[in-house]
Formats: C-alpha cells, sequence, structure tokens
C-alpha cells in the first residue's frame, strides 16, 4: 500500500487541455503495458498524425484553386496570407511557452490592443519620437508581463482566471487612451515607423520575418535547451517537476514576461505599423485566433507538445481557409466556422489516435 | 487453531463467500479463499501488503472478476461475485479509504449525493425534508453535526460519520453488509473510539460490517470476529476475545525466511553524519531525531499516521508541513519547503506516489531519466544531446533497464522499470543523501531484487547515505543498517544490526510484543 505523502499547498495547480489529455494517455499506457512499441518508420514524420494540418492544407489549397482558379492560385493571395496572418502568428507564438509550462495568459490579446493604442498616442498626442515610442511601448508590455507574473506566481492566482482579470485592467486602459475614436497622425503612416511592418522583400512584408524568427527562437529553446525541457515537464506534471528540482516558479513567472514582450512589444508595435492607427477594437480579436492556432499546433509535430512550427503551420493554414473562403465570396460567418471545425476536428482526431481507437 | 470454529452468532449468514481465486497474468493473489460475514457481526479483515486483503475487497465490490470456481451468497441468496448488479449492490456498501467526500459540501449535500435528494414537483429540491432526513440519519449514531457547513471545517471523524451515513442511504435496514476500508487510517487515535461506537450501531441495526485495518489494536477493539489473510489464504477466522494483537501480527507474518546478511555497521573514522535532524515536528511528526552517516541505509517504519510517510517529504524538504525542527544536510541546514535547494545539497529524492509525483507522462524515458540532471549535459543551457543519449544509455546498462528505448514514454514501462529511470534520475546528480519513499511500490518481484541491488551498490561504491521509508517491511529488511520504529509521531524502537528483521519491525511497529511471536514460534 502507498503511503499518503503529507498534503502540500500546490501553487497553481494548473495543466493545459493538451496537457491533460497526455495524462490521460498515461493512465491509458498504464493499463496497458504489453502495448507493443511504436513503429518508428521512415516516413513516420510524414503521417496524417504527425502533420495532419500539412495534408489539410494542401487540400485547402486545390479547393480553393478548383473553386476561384483565376483568382486563389496567384501571388497576390500568397502575399495576402502571409501578410495577414503574422500578427496572428506572433501572437499564437506568444502563447507557445506558457501554454508548454501549463500556464495561461488570457491577456494576450488586450496586451497586444493595449501596446497598439499607446504606440499610437504616444505617436500622435503625445508628441514622442519614434525610438522613445518603441522603448515605452516595449517596456510597457514587458510591465504587463510583469503584473501577470506577480498574480500568478506571487499570488498563486489560478493563470486562467488571473490573466483573465488582467485583461480587463488592459481594456480598461485601451479605452482611457483611445475612447471610441481611432487614433491616426501623420507620423503613424510615415517613415522608419510606417516600414516597420509594411515593407518587405517581394511583396511579403518584415512582419512575416518577425514572425519567423520568433517561431525559430521559441524551437530552439524548447527543443534544445534546458529551459525548453523544464518548460515542458512543468506543463505535465507541476509536482513531479517541482520535486525533481525544477525551478517552476522562476520558469512561469519568465514565460509569462516573455509572452507579454512578444504580444505587445513585437505584434503590438506591428500591427500599429501595419494599420496606421490605434483603435479600441484591434487587439481582442486575436486572443480567441491565438489560442485557436496554438492548440491546433500541438497537434502537430510533436504528439501533443505545444510547438512552434506546428503553431506555424497551424496559423497559415487556418489563414488560407480564411483568405480562400473570402475570395471565393463565402459569408462571413464562413470562415469562423471553418476555424471552429477545424480545431474540434483536430482535438477530436487527436484524441482518437491516442486513446487507440484509430491510427 | 483451525479455521471458521466461531460459534454462529445467527442462524442465517450474512455474506458468505466460498472459494475465491484470483490471479493477475499467472500470477495468483487470492487463493480459495472462504469467508463468512454474520448480520450484526464486525468482521475484522487483516493481512499484509500483498496479502489480497484489498484484492479481495475489490473483487466484493465487482472491480476484478475472481477466477471460475468462486461462489457467493447475500442472505442465503446466491450471487455473482465481480459485478455490480443492482441487486446486491445495493446490499453490500462501501466505505473508502480516502471517503470520498466533496469536502467543500455540507453534510447534506454528501448524504444526498449518494441517495439522492428529497425531492417536490416539479423537479425541486425539497430542502426541508432532506435536512430531516439527513438529520435523522446522523442523529441514529448520536452525531449532533452541523449539517449546513462544509465538511471541511468538521473533525475528521465527523467527516468519516458522514461517509457512512452516506454509504448506508436508502439502506434495507435488516440485512446487507457494509465494507470498511482503513476507517482509522487518517483519524488521531482520541478520535478512533468515536468511530468504534458507530460501527457497533451500525451492525447493531442488522448489517454485517466488513473493517479492514492495518492497526490490530483497533481491529480487535471493534470487530466479533477476525479473519487473518496471508500471501492470498485465508490463515484463518478467529474470535476477537480469543486473540492478542501479537498472536494477530505472528499469524500474519507466519514462517518469514529471513535473509542472512551482515547488518552490521559502523561509520568510518572522523567521518560526520550526512544528515542530522533533531526535533522535527510536523503534522503528525512530534519531535523526531535521525543520524545517518555515510555508507549507512536507515529503514523508517510505521503504520499509516504515524508520520512515516511525512518524514521523508520533510527530509527532502518537499514539503511546507515543518512547525519546528533543524535538519542538517553534510552540515549545511536543510531550507524549508524547496527541494531544489535540497537537491543542491546533496539530497536525491524518491517521492512515494510514482505516477503523480514523479513520471513525466508523456516524456520519453530518456527524458524522464535526465530531467534532473538536465544542466550537467547543457552548456550555456543548450543540451548536448550526444550526452545526453550517452547518459541514458550508461544508465539503461548499469540498472538494466527493459526494453532498451529511449524513445518510448516512460509511463508504457512496466512499474519496475519506470523506478528504476526514476532512482537513475536521482542517482545521476551524484547526490550524498538518498530519501527513498515507497521504493517498491507497484514493482513485481523481479524487479524488487534488482531495485534493492542498485541502491546497495549505490551505497557500497559511493559511500551513499540512504534513509527508506517505506510501508513494505520487506523493503526495510531487504535494504537496512538500521530501522527507526515511528508511532504517533514518536521514535519508539530503534533496531540495529541483527535486531533488524521482518518479525521485529512489523511487532514493533504494530505495537505488538516481541514476545509473542517466539512463544508462537515456539508452539509450532
Amino acid at each position: 500500500m502507498t503511503g499518503i505523502p503529507p498534503r502540500r499547498a500546490t501553487a497553481v495547480d494548473q495543466s493545459s487541455p493538451v496537457g491533460t489529455t497526455g495524462q490521460e494517455a498515461t493512465a491509458a499506457g498504464v493499463a496497458e503495458p504489453a502495448a507493443p512499441a511504436r513503429r518508428r518508420g521512415r516516413f513516420a514524420w510524414a503521417s496524417f498524425k504527425n502533420i495532419g494540418a500539412v495534408y489539410v492544407w494542401i487540400l485547402l489549397i486545390v479547393v480553393f484553386s478548383a473553386w476561384t482558379p483565376d483568382k486563389f492560385p496567384t501571388w497576390a493571395t500568397v502575399q495576402q496570407i502571409l501578410n495577414e496572418q503574422a500578427i496572428t502568428g506572433l501572437v499564437a507564438l506568444a502563447l507557445v511557452l506558457p501554454l508548454s509550462a501549463g500556464v495561461f495568459d488570457l491577456s494576450i490579446g488586450y496586451n497586444l490592443g493595449f501596446c497598439n493604442v499607446l504606440c499610437a498616442w504616444l505617436l500622435t498626442s503625445g508628441g514622442v519620437s519614434v525610438p522613445l515610442t518603441l522603448l515605452i511601448t516595449v517596456v510597457a508590455s514587458v510591465l504587463v508581463g510583469v503584473v501577470n507574473a506577480v498574480v500568478v506566481v506571487g499570488a498563486r492566482i489560478d493563470s486562467f482566471i488571473g490573466t483573465l482579470a488582467t485583461g480587463f485592467l488592459l481594456l480598461a486602459g485601451i479605452t482611457v487612451i483611445a475612447g471610441q475614436t481611432q487614433i491616426v497622425g501623420p507620423k503613424l503612416s510615415a517613415g522608419f515607423f510606417q516600414a516597420i511592418a509594411n515593407s518587405g522583400v517581394g511583396g511579403i512584408d518584415f512582419t512575416v520575418l518577425y514572425m519567423v524568427a520568433a517561431a525559430a527562437i521559441i524551437w530552439v529553446i524548447l527543443e534544445f535547451t534546458v529551459a525548453g525541457r523544464w518548460l515542458y515537464a512543468t506543463g505535465y506534471n507541476l509536482d513531479a517537476a517541482r520535486l525533481a528540482g525544477i525551478p517552476v516558479k522562476r520558469l512561469k513567472f519568465i514565460v509569462l514576461l516573455v509572452s507579454a514582450l512578444i504580444a505587445g512589444g513585437v505584434a503590438g508595435i506591428a500591427v500599429t505599423s501595419q494599420i496606421a492607427s490605434g483603435t479600441s477594437t484591434v487587439g481582442p480579436p486575436y486572443l480567441l485566433n491565438a489560442f485557436a492556432a496554438a492548440f491546433l499546433g500541438a497537434t502537430q509535430l510533436r504528439q501533443g507538445r505545444f510547438n512552434a512550427w506546428g503553431t506555424l503551420i497551424a496559423v497559415l493554414m487556418l489563414g488560407t481557409g480564411t483568405v480562400g473562403l473570402g475570395l471565393a465570396g463565402a459569408p462571413d460567418w464562413a470562415s469562423s466556422v471553418f476555424t471552429g471545425v477545424v480545431l474540434l476536428l483536430a482535438l477530436a482526431v487527436t484524441r482518437a489516435e491516442r486513446s487507440g481507437s484509430l491510427g | 487453531m483451525p479455521a471458521g470454529d466461531a460459534e454462529r452468532l445467527r442462524p442465517a449468514t450474512g455474506l458468505r463467500l466460498e472459494n475465491v481465486s484470483k490471479s493477475f497474468s499467472g500470477r495468483t493473489v487470492l487463493r480459495n479463499v472462504d469467508l463468512e460475514v454474520m448480520p450484526d457481526e464486525v468482521h475484522g479483515l487483516v493481512g499484509q501488503n500483498g496479502s489480497g486483503k484489498s484484492t479481495l475487497i475489490k473483487v466484493l465490490a465487482g472491480y476484478h472478476k475472481p477466477d471460475p470456481g468462486a461462489r457467493a451468497w447475500l442472505d442465503d441468496e446466491p450471487f455473482e461475485l465481480g459485478s455490480v448488479p443492482a441487486e446486491h449492490g445495493l446490499k453490500i456498501r462501501f466505505v473508502h479509504q480516502d471517503l470520498a467526500l466533496v469536502l467543500q459540501l455540507d453534510a447534506m449535500d454528501n448524504v444526498a449525493l449518494g441517495g439522492g435528494y428529497a425531492k417536490r414537483r416539479p423537479g425541486l429540491i425539497h430542502w426541508r425534508q432532506q435536512a430531516r432526513q439527513t438529520r435523522k440519519a446522523l442523529a441514529r449514531f448520536g452525531l449532533a453535526i452541523d449539517i449546513d457547513v462544509p465538511l471541511a471545517q468538521l473533525a475528521p471523524v465527523e467527516r468519516t460519520a458522514v461517509a457512512i451515513v452516506r454509504a448506508l442511504a436508502g439502506w434495507d435496514e435488516d440485512s446487507g453488509v457494509l465494507v470498511l476500508d482503513e476507517p482509522t487510517a487518517s483519524l488521531p487515535a482520541s478520535e478512533v473510539d468515536r468511530l468504534h461506537s458507530i460501527v457497533r450501531e451500525v451492525s447493531q441495526q442488522g448489517a454485517g460490517v466488513v473493517y479492514v485495518s492495518h492497526r490490530l489494536d483497533d481491529v480487535i477493539a471493534v470487530a466479533d470476529r477476525i479473519s487473518v489473510l496471508r500471501d492470498g489464504e485465508l490463515v484463518g477466522t478467529y474470535r476477537a476475545d480469543e486473540v492478542d494483537s501479537g498472536r494477530l501480527a505472528s499469524l500474519m507474518v507466519g514462517h518469514v525466511v529471513e535473509h542472512k546478511r551482515s547488518r552490521e555497521f559502523a561509520p568510518a573514522k572522523e567521518s560526520a553524519p550526512v544528515l542530522t535532524a533533531r526535533g522535527v515536528t510536523a503534522r503528525w511528526l512530534q519531535g523526531v531525531d535521525i543520524d545517518v552517516w555515510p555508507g549507512e541505509i536507515v529503514g523508517v517504519s510505521g503504520v499509516l499516521g504515524s508520520g512515516r510517510e511525512e518524514l521523508p517529504y520533510l527530509l527532502a524538504s518537499a514539503s511546507t508541513a515543518l512547525v519546528s525542527g533543524e535538519i542538517t544536510v553534510a552540515g549545511h541546514q536543510l531550507p524549508s519547503a524547496s527541494p531544489r535547494a535540497a537537491q543542491s545539497l546533496g539530497v536525491g529524492f524518491v517521492p512515494a506516489d510514482r505516477l503523480r509525483e514523479a513520471v513525466i507522462g508523456p516524456f520519453a524515458m530518456r527524458e524522464n531519466l535526465t530531467l534532473a540532471g538536465v544542466t550537467g549535459i547543457a552548456t550555456g543551457g543548450v543540451l548536448r544531446q550526444h550526452d545526453e543519449r550517452a547518459l541514458v544509455e550508461a544508465w539503461m546498462e548499469k540498472i538494466n533497464i527493459v526494453p532498451r528505448d529511449p524513445g518510448r514514454p516512460l509511463p508504457k514501462f512496466s512499474g519496475g522499470n519506470q523506478q528504476k529511470v526514476i532512482l537513475a534520475r536521482v542517482l545521476s546528480l551524484s547526490p550524498k543523501l538518498l530519501v527513498l519513499t515507497e521504493p517498491t511500490a507497484g514493482v513485481d518481484v523481479g524487479a524488487r531484487e534488482a531495485i534493492y541491488e542498485v541502491i546497495r551498490s549505490e551505497v557500497v561504491e559511493r559511500q551513499l547515505a540512504v534513509v527508506v521509508a517505506s510501508s513494505d517491511i520487506q523493503d526495510l529488511v531487504a535494504l537496512c543498517h538500521r530501522v527507526l520504529v515511528i508511532r504517533h509521531g514518536r521514535v519508539v524502537r530503534e533496531l540495529r544490526g541483527g535486531e533488524v528483521s521482518y518479525g521485529a519491525i512489523l511487532h514493533a511497529t504494530e505495537g505488538t510484543n516481541q514476545q509473542d511471536l517466539t512463544a508462537e514460534k515456539g508452539a509450532q
């Protein structure tokens, strides 16, 4: 009989949905210790289980090319998808590190919105120079991360609720700065600031480059560093990670700073440059799209682990669907239906594969 | 003494089991067990770990299906074991060790979760009637519990009582069996008497009670008859007034083959203890002192709730429960509640609940093995993947992890191999002190000896100091130079060298008299 260990106060005892799936897979694995070793053939990486979203993406390209042959298969469409999705991609990537560690950051869309209106206001009514504006915006985004981290790690408030609350505070800040008006001004659409997001090579904006760079950095962290190993361990089994000597609190603190920096400091400035304005409605819609991409991404490549390239694939696949539907003249609600259905199917397929009823 | 010779208390049997056997993949854990529980009888069930006690309960609960040939009757009506048809499911009720209560809810809600709410049209809860029913049910046991406060605010024994009342909800009063699994495990000694009177009250109202407990004096105090299981077989059923705890302990142990090996330990000259703990006081512990020297293996024994399960967590700084006391490791004071700080002082810790506290579920075996020592195979925070593979290879070779597949998720390995990986995780840090909790829980017989061998060889090779806290006395017998026995939060006995034996540890742990064992052996 196993002794009952003394009950300990757990800080933020929360695992992400994907983490939960993993733990159920654990239980199933224990029940069937005799399960044969997984085949790892030469082409296992190309299985539907591993990169299903890529196949769906290819299918979408084929379908839309056949549907609207004059409009869809063009370089302009490629530009549109990449440029439109770059901001969503950055916000989704910002979520990858916290989610890996089992931490939710629901303030992320509001942080982006806050940095958008702050940045726009500083350059127009604030009369601040461009370099100083960028510095202030980046510092502000990190401060938001510090507040999140203090709430979640310091005050031990569940990250789901804690960052929901800080999101509301940011929403208040957005309204204070922007109100119901759109902040516009000559400095927003000129010179270096305008070039941040709107210049590029071959019609592909630099924002796409920022997105790919962020993905590469996150990929290296998660796959090749001690921190990455620790983050996943923390997300999968907080108690075991803590008992193995992993600094779980420090990790959670840092990932909340990083997510705030990427979503607010990077994506917030980029979106301001891209749309050359600051509006209270810019930020919040990114939240759902980013979470959808991050969760869909976790079903790709790394069997349930949140990861950078899977997230990027998910963003582009979902973006292709949205843009394709738009070009095909589908009604406005179609793209939301598309995203919702894809997310449900992806998680259902993954779950079925894990429990062994498929594949 | 022949089995089952106690006189019948009533003409009709409450519960009768005949020829119950159960084997798991070829290993027999229950062999031809017969059991009779009379109505209005409290029937104790005792046995060591692995005696088949919990398997028997699970067969009764319909969780396991017994091997063919088993027969069962309830109130002289035959029924099939291993399934839970409404018919007998309604007549056999269980209160499990963890009570399965919702502590945030009050007594009324918890009782209603078992028996349903009193309803009024159109489908709303009739709260007043529900309250009346709950009060009435609790009053039967002389309990004046405030039914409107969350259970978390009640005394442990009151929670147990609520669990019993819930199990009995809708009870048909003249028949049936109530099974209590370790009901005193989490009760302070002062509340055990209250529980006993509640249990007797249940049996006096016509129900048979099966009372499973580790605490032998507890069983003797409350039971009318006691059945003893050992190695999956029924040793016998005895009237409680005919046995004392010493005799029960001897019956539970039987003839144990004691490994003859040298247990003598003398610390090397001019060496200092690796671990020194003074006056450790926490939730259960009431001032415990321990010294462990390099190369020494010290065992900690104690029944559930004695403080045995708390001590290793304190020594590894994994618990916030420390109230007072001083723990030093290699001359440095151990900070409180920081496993990381303990690790940097050289403490390696293997927690009790492998799945919840050690295994990172979806992680591959490789990632699990290197989890704690991962900084040692990294340059500037970046993993040296070649070194990681080499490290895992070396450990797979050294402690024989099967199958040798570093990429396989750890939960797909057998319990024994999982435990080896967790041990390797800790040992790869080259700790000075190894704190082991339940080192062989859920580990099959073959892997057990392999795990002992890993620990012994590390101790010899590296002069590692080890603390083993285990509810499994076999672990302590196999490993320890010295065993500390904890009862009610205090070290009550220290067994050294040649004194360490299965029987001696068991008697000291249960608080029974060693003399009885000798007498028993002499008589046979």
